[in-house]
């Protein structure tokens, strides 16, 4: 969210934001598909992929996506400490914060879903007042940029899809929380309304992004959000990128403690292992390694390698929807 | 089990302050600069100049500067740090400028400090002073210390006078881009006495002339809406006409004919009739200035456009205008068609007033 708009625009330049509208459709489509799975079987990933793959694959598959969902995490926390690290406090260590942060995601994961659930929706109140940051910068804007439209060929608009469907993801946590939900399937209409509105916001944030600056100068910009939030002023506070930063935390933390709790979930329903004890493992993983990646180029690789293999879990989610449906109308044939 | 785990949160507590602590900065003991000035001290050394505030018991604001030089400009920000008894800090920069004899040889460079900085505001006004940027930051001008003076300076030119609306993020958008050139307002200590004195035009990060005084009216109504300013039109020999409360309206068009574009700028001007020497103010008068006004304005334009072309810079941005309307824009052609494009301004001047006599 903060810095996403830059591999947007440079692929798909002023045509970025439609990038943004494209993606936001395709994970419609995606929710669809993952309800679809689990209005069939009432249970979740783990059981879906016994189900589909039998127990011994599927599990093996179930343990990869939760690996995958550890480094994930692990990025998230990584990359907000650097913007902390960058933008404030240049000579803060990484593992104190990491720790103090973590400590929060162990409260919270620990107290159950419920509190789970507490923390992501104060974390889209709280910090709804950013929204109304974004049309500062439009005083010093020009939305000429935009123009023309349809100016980029059909390669360079899929390469921008796939870069901006990855800041959809956490929709796909869906397949492990989703036997919490009283009333179940009842609650699709609301997953698609949250995208709609998830699309609506990073379509704000993408046009702004795209009036604010220049081609040429976004593409030298790491993170064009923070660099927004620069020209806002205010009587009381000169830098309005801190408390930005500041707020960012309340943001980034129930992505954390979800994929967190998803983790130790999955965990504890195949290997029957407790889950505070899966949590703290999971916790410990995630604070080694954060303290480990130092540098910004190191950071940049990590990131690029899990926005790499999160390409293939958008491309997984569509497959497994494929195999989930053919042995459903196998088995029934067979019973 | 209880116990351990109440230790095991004093511990990270107690790891986090202790570990994470960075330096505190106290507003009352850090030096925050205010204004900053480069000049060139021969070679690839750059003469850096900060302004401080000095507040004193008696309310009023005083003025220090501190000035080193080096190479790079954070390591002449340690240099002062060696005369300055507190921290310099840059959070809170209000302008920057940059001496004429530098920007000749290119800021591109320099400006990377500013941009590199997360504690420097898009919001800074950058200028380019005719003579030694230290000389003008060393005096105190207004009531206020001389960052803050400039900036209300320019400011205030900006929004009643007839500098466009420019900070370091127009600044930054205008370098980077490939069809755009940048610009900044020329200062000029005068005396006692600072003073706007023009536009100053850039091409590839390098300063190459001023702006004709007389165009500037036009550079700023071609770049944005202008709201309260004062033209002068000449009529004749010795007639003169002072047109008020000016409000522009520029509208930008694009025709392509035979694979060459064509811009057509249309410029509404509305204004009001404020002082007129030696020219009645008759209804047939009256329609005399305002054509005299649209044929004045255009000529003032094409001039203008023209030696653009000729310097073969931007600053207005028509390369914008045709990109964002033309499908498959090759930016190479465009800049070997810009010297020899048509460009046309054509005007429409509305006097609406004539004050409160005939």
């Amino acid at each position: 969210m903060l810095s996403f708009q830059r591999q947007l625009a440079k692929t798909a330049g002023q045509d970025a934001w439609m990038a943004v509208v494209l993606s936001g459709m395709i994970i419609h489509l995606m929710i669809w598909m993952i309800y679809s799975m689990l209005n069939k079987d009432k249970g979740d990933l783990i059981s879906i992929h016994q189900q589909t793959f039998g127990k011994w694959p599927g599990n093996l598959l179930s343990t990869i996506y939760i690996l995958f969902m550890l480094l994930q995490t692990i990025t998230v926390l990584r990359a907000y400490i650097e913007i902390v690290q960058v933008w404030m406090f240049p000579v803060l260590k990484t593992w104190p914060l990491a720790l103090v942060l973590l400590l929060i995601v162990y409260y919270v994961v620990s107290s159950g879903f419920r509190v789970v659930t507490g923390v992501c929706f104060l974390a889209v109140v709280v910090p709804s007042y950013l929204i109304l940051t974004f049309f500062v910068p439009i005083e010093f804007s020009n939305f000429r940029n935009l123009l023309p439209v349809f100016d980029h060929s059909v390669t360079q608009m899929a390469l921008s899809v796939k870069t901006a469907s990855l800041s959809f993801s956490g929709f796909e946590l869906l397949l492990f929380y989703y036997p919490f939900i009283k009333q179940p399937e009842k609650s699709q209409k609301w997953a698609h309304l949250g995208n709609l509105l998830t699309t609506l916001l990073y379509l704000l944030v993408v046009v702004v992004t795209l009036a604010f600056f220049d081609q040429e100068y976004l593409k030298r910009v790491i993170w064009p959000t923070l660099m927004m939030w620069k020209i806002i002023e205010l009587p009381f506070v000169e830098r309005f990128e801190i408390i930005g930063v500041t707020s960012w935390a309340i943001v980034m933390m129930p992505i954390i403690c979800l994929m967190v709790w998803s983790a130790s979930r999955g965990i504890k329903k195949m290997y029957k292992i407790k889950q505070r004890k899966s949590l703290v493992f999971l916790l410990f993983i995630c604070f080694v390694i954060c303290s480990l990646l130092s540098e910004r180029e190191i950071i940049q690789q990590f990131n690029s390698w899990i926005t790499n293999i999160g390409f293939f879990i958008f491309l997984y989610i569509p497959f497994l929807f494929v195999c989930y449906h053919i042995r459903f109308k196998l088995k029934g044939k067979g019973q | 089990m209880k116990k351990l785990k109440i230790a095991m949160i004093c511990f990270v507590i107690f790891s986090a302050i202790f570990f994470g602590r960075v330096t505190t900065q106290i507003v009352d003991d850090v030096n925050m600069a205010s204004a900053v000035g480069y000049d060139y001290a021969g070679g690839d050394r750059v003469k850096l100049t900060t302004v401080v505030p000095v507040f004193k018991p008696d309310k009023s604001v005083g003025n220090k500067t501190y000035a080193a030089s080096d190479e790079l400009s954070k390591e002449t920000l340690r240099k002062l740090n060696q005369s300055s008894s507190r921290k310099m800090v840059n959070g809170k920069l209000e302008v920057a400028v940059y001496s004429k004899e530098l920007a000749e040889r290119g800021i591109g460079d320099i400006v990377d400090t500013l941009e590199r900085d997360p504690s420097i505001s898009e919001r800074l006004l950058v200028a380019i002073v005719d003579g030694d940027a230290e000389q003008l930051l060393k005096e105190k001008y207004g009531d206020r210390d001389t960052g803050v003076f400039l900036s209300m300076l320019i400011d205030q030119n900006i929004d009643s006078g007839l500098v466009p609306t420019y900070n370091f993020h127009n600044f930054l958008n205008n370098y980077y881009s490939k069809l755009s050139d940048p610009f900044l307002p020329l200062i000029q200590k005068n005396g006692k006495y600072v003073q706007i004195k023009g536009i100053a035009l850039f091409k590839d990060g390098r300063y190459i002339q001023n702006l004709k005084q007389e165009h500037q009216f036009v550079f700023k109504a071609l770049l944005e809406k202008l709201k309260l300013v004062t033209y002068k039109l000449k009529l004749d020999e010795d007639a003169f006409v002072a047109i008020e409360d000016i409000n522009t309206r520029h509208k930008v068009r694009v025709k392509k004919i035979k694979g060459k574009p064509e811009v057509t700028v249309e410029l509404t001007v509305k204004g009001i009739i404020r002082e007129s020497k030696k020219i009645r103010t008759s209804e047939a008068a009256v329609e005399r200035i305002r054509k005299g006004m649209e044929k004045q304005l255009e000529d003032q334009a094409d001039e203008m456009i023209r030696t653009f072309q000729k310097a073969q810079i931007d600053p207005l941005g028509f390369g914008h205008e045709v990109r964002s309307r033309m499908r498959g824009f090759d930016y190479k052609k465009w800049l070997e068609q810009y010297p020899n494009l048509k460009i046309k301004v054509k005007t429409q001047v509305d006097i609406l007033e004539k004050g409160v006599i005939e």
